[in-house]
């Protein structure tokens, strides 16, 4: 009878420090780790304490890591930003600073132009030249 | 067989001369001989940057024009004053040969008034290139397309085409890009220069490109390191570093093929 009463005031401190993993407080995990002393307890209830203290340290741990990449994402994140301002600068910058060029041709007057010049008897004479030449070179 | 390389603009105040001075220089010195023919016979200046003396030319290239001497005898070798920064010979064992023409105005309005057969400007063009072993043949023309221009460009196995991005010299070099073309020029290149360095480089590159379907071997800013040296020597032998002095090894690597 005793002996029960002993199970039933252990399995309550269990349970109260359950409630409080569950919500992240791991402050008390050595209360856990004391009720896994064999001598001191039941055999399956100190077994059933090891496996919720092996539980508690994989959840810590993994809630680490979680941490550490968040922390990494939003310095990642407030880089990209810097950078994304930086570059809407530099493109203000750019369309203030960098003139464009117009090419326009007048193609009538060109034609005119070029007519003027390779109708001649001379123009003619220089292309037969250079035909000449290249061939020579050839 | 040695390349003629015609360096031309339809208009002047390109910065030709320039230009052609310091690629020629350039090409030098990858170990190439090479020669400077001034055919801007109406408006000589080339002589100016190779620091000649004028009353020491004995023989221009007006001499050989009126048949009074060789070709070669006009040549002068002007690799001794091609200094680096360090004032140290700049072109080592290559040579630097220069034509000039005639600055005296009785030679110029001779030319003018009697003209002269281009047919022999060709032959001197040829002969100098056999008799001084030349593997480059540089013409700095007049502006315009006259007769020895048209000359220059039919005979040229390279010819660069230099522009100022303005309405006027895109409209003469649509018109002497077809010329050329009509002339099957094998190699032509444009060269946009004294380009304002609030332009979009890349959007002028492009543009000029598109327009005349012809390669654009370089961009020059407008410099006033430049225009402050103007006159006075080889700007890419003084200012090794400088972004013209880069653009202009870029020509000089396209006629190499380098």
């Amino acid at each position: 009878m005793n002996q029960d009463r002993i199970t039933i005031e252990v399995l309550e401190r269990f349970i109260s420090l359950c409630k409080e993993f569950a919500v992240g407080h791991y402050d008390r995990v050595n209360e856990l780790l004391d009720l896994t002393k064999e001598k001191e307890h039941p055999k399956l209830l100190s077994e059933l304490a090891e496996s919720f203290g092996m539980m508690i340290i994989q959840i810590e741990a993994r809630e680490f890591r979680l941490e550490q990449i968040i922390e990494d994402l939003e310095k990642t994140k407030k880089e990209l930003e810097i950078a994304k301002q930086k570059l809407a600068m530099e493109n203000i910058e750019l369309k203030n600073e960098l003139r464009k060029v117009r090419i326009e041709i007048d193609h009538s007057q060109k034609a005119k132009d070029v007519a003027e010049i390779t109708e001649t008897e001379y123009f003619k004479y220089l292309q037969k030249k250079a035909k000449d030449l290249k061939a020579a070179k050839e | 067989m040695g390349k003629i390389v015609s360096i031309h603009s339809f208009r002047g105040g390109t910065g030709k001369s320039n230009i052609t001075a310091n690629l020629a220089v350039s090409v030098a010195r990858e170990r190439n001989r090479v020669g400077i023919v001034d055919t801007d016979i109406q408006s000589p200046g080339i002589h100016v940057l190779f620091d000649v003396d004028v009353e020491k030319i004995e023989h221009p290239l007006n001499d050989y024009l009126w048949g009074k001497c060789p070709i070669e005898e006009t040549a002068l070798d002007v690799s001794p004053t091609l200094l680096d920064e360090e004032g140290k010979q700049a072109v080592g064992v290559a040579t630097v040969y220069l034509i000039p023409s005639s600055n005296k105005t009785k030679e110029i309005t001779r030319v003018l008034r009697e003209g002269y057969d281009v047919g022999t400007l060709n032959d001197g063009f040829q002969d100098l290139i056999k008799r001084l072993n030349l593997d480059y043949l540089f013409i700095d023309t007049h502006p315009g397309l006259n007769e020895e221009t048209l000359l220059s460009i039919a005979v040229s196995d390279i010819l660069i085409l230099i522009l100022r991005p303005d309405k006027q010299d895109f409209q003469g070099t649509a018109v002497t890009v077809e010329v050329a073309r009509k002339l099957q020029v094998p190699n032509l290149f444009l060269v946009v220069n004294k380009v304002l360095p609030d332009f979009d480089f890349e959007d002028v590159k492009r543009q000029v490109e598109t327009t005349y379907q012809v390669p654009v071997a370089a961009l020059l800013p407008l410099s006033l390191d430049m225009v402050r040296l103007a006159s006075g020597g080889i700007f890419s032998l003084k200012n090794p570093g400088h972004p013209i002095s880069v653009e202009i090894g870029k020509i000089a690597r396209r006629i190499t093929g380098r």
